[in-house]
């Protein structure tokens, strides 16, 4: 058996069998996201805020997610950016949908 | 076509008592008999005491508390705050019916010049800046200080919240209202969930008070905190609570509400300040 051929091919096969995160590296399937795609979400993710603010309905941590989602763009961490600030636009749009409801929900729940 | 139009009268008119809003006076009488008929054993009187009203066991720690007021300290300062004159010479009182003693009972009322719901503690404010001084933060010691004397000179009066005769006033009222029934926040939570539904039950470790009798005894010691706080910074903490993101105090949505909740407790009494964990 020559084992200067088995163990590089054994160390190899090893290597390539490892989880990316097990060697550090990050694994995506997908492209990578551009400092454009981040900086759009987050101005996408402002203006809906806007609308929900405007209904006077906001929640509590829309303004803490588009905060996180700015710093991760001055960090360069455009995957984080986004993630962030699509968390926000949905808030917000529930937000929008709450206060739509409620403009007529609440009439219901007045005590009679 | 008679008859399709004779079928749609009916149907409105049957839908109609599912959607009519009551006037102030029926809004009140409704939600006052609401808390009777749920807690029987509860005098009406006794809701000025919010949860001690309710919880038996809370209301004797409350009380040992009441043997050594911890809002008398802002009493006090509020009193020197009162009495000081301002730069022009002028007082607080001079802003008041009733040189500003014992009219706790009488706010918030509309102001027909402004348009608007006027609070105590914006009158205070607006005194001050007639009186060319500047106005206090709303969560300032100051202000809450002062709130806090002039409630004291008023306990024992009754709540007499006025709406007059105007659509500004109906409406600020009917702002206030919708206000405290509409869900909000991510927990998607309504004033009236908790204060109404919910009145009683727990919250964690603790019950929940009724919402009437609420703006009786405000402002409040609150132990938790260790310093006094309004009626609006409660708000402002409930509804954070909720998950939504809260108004500053003195916002025109906490004076609606608080148009519409002290309307609510009409005719009980003035018990403020208080204290509370």
């Amino acid at each position: 058996m020559n084992f200067r051929i088995l163990f590089p091919l054994l160390a190899v096969s090893l290597l390539a069998a490892a989880p990316g995160p097990l060697l550090g590296l990050e694994v995506s399937r997908e492209l990578p996201i551009t400092a454009d795609q981040a900086e759009s979400a987050i101005k996408a993710a402002e203006a809906v805020r806007k609308r929900a603010a405007a209904a006077g309905n906001e929640w509590l941590q829309t303004g803490s997610l588009l905060e996180e989602a700015r710093e991760a763009v001055s960090n360069e961490q455009w995957q984080r950016a986004l993630e962030r600030a699509q968390h926000a636009t949905r808030q917000s749009e529930l937000a929008i949908e709450q206060a739509e409801r409620e403009s007529t929900a609440w009439r219901e729940r007045v005590v009679r | 076509m008679l008859n399709t139009l004779k079928l749609w009268s009916l149907a409105l008119w049957l839908m109609w008592p599912a959607y009519a809003v009551g006037g102030p006076e029926e809004d009140r009488i409704a939600f006052q008999a609401y808390f009777q008929a749920r807690f029987p054993e509860v005098p009406l009187s006794d809701y000025v005491n919010g949860i001690y009203a309710l919880d038996e066991n809370a209301r004797q720690q409350w009380e040992q508390i009441e043997e050594f007021p911890p809002y008398e300290f802002a009493v006090e300062e509020g009193q020197l705050l009162f009495d000081r004159p301002f730069g022009n010479g002028r007082t607080y009182g001079d802003c008041f019916d009733n040189q500003g003693i014992g009219v706790r009972q009488d706010y918030p009322r509309f102001d027909p010049v402004l348009g608007e719901v006027v609070t105590l503690e914006l009158a205070i404010n607006q005194c001050r800046q007639l009186n060319g001084e500047p106005p206090y933060d709303y969560e300032s010691n100051e202000l809450v200080s002062l709130s806090a004397y002039m409630a004291w000179t008023s306990r024992g009066k009754k709540i007499n919240v006025v709406i007059p005769e105007d659509p500004r006033a109906l409406a600020a009222y009917e702002s206030g209202k919708q206000f405290y029934y509409s869900k909000r926040g991510q927990l998607n939570f309504a004033c009236s969930d908790c204060h109404v539904t919910s009145a009683g039950l727990y919250v964690r470790a603790d019950h929940l008070s009724a919402s009437l009798g609420h703006p009786s005894h405000f402002p409040v010691y609150r132990s938790k905190l260790g310093r006094m706080i309004s009626l609006h910074s409660r708000f402002y903490g409930c509804i954070r609570d909720v998950r939504a993101r809260p108004f500053e105090e003195q916002s025109i949505e906490y004076r609606n509400l608080e148009y519409f909740l002290t309307y609510m407790s009409n005719g009980l009494i003035i018990n403020g300040p208080g204290a509370r964990k």
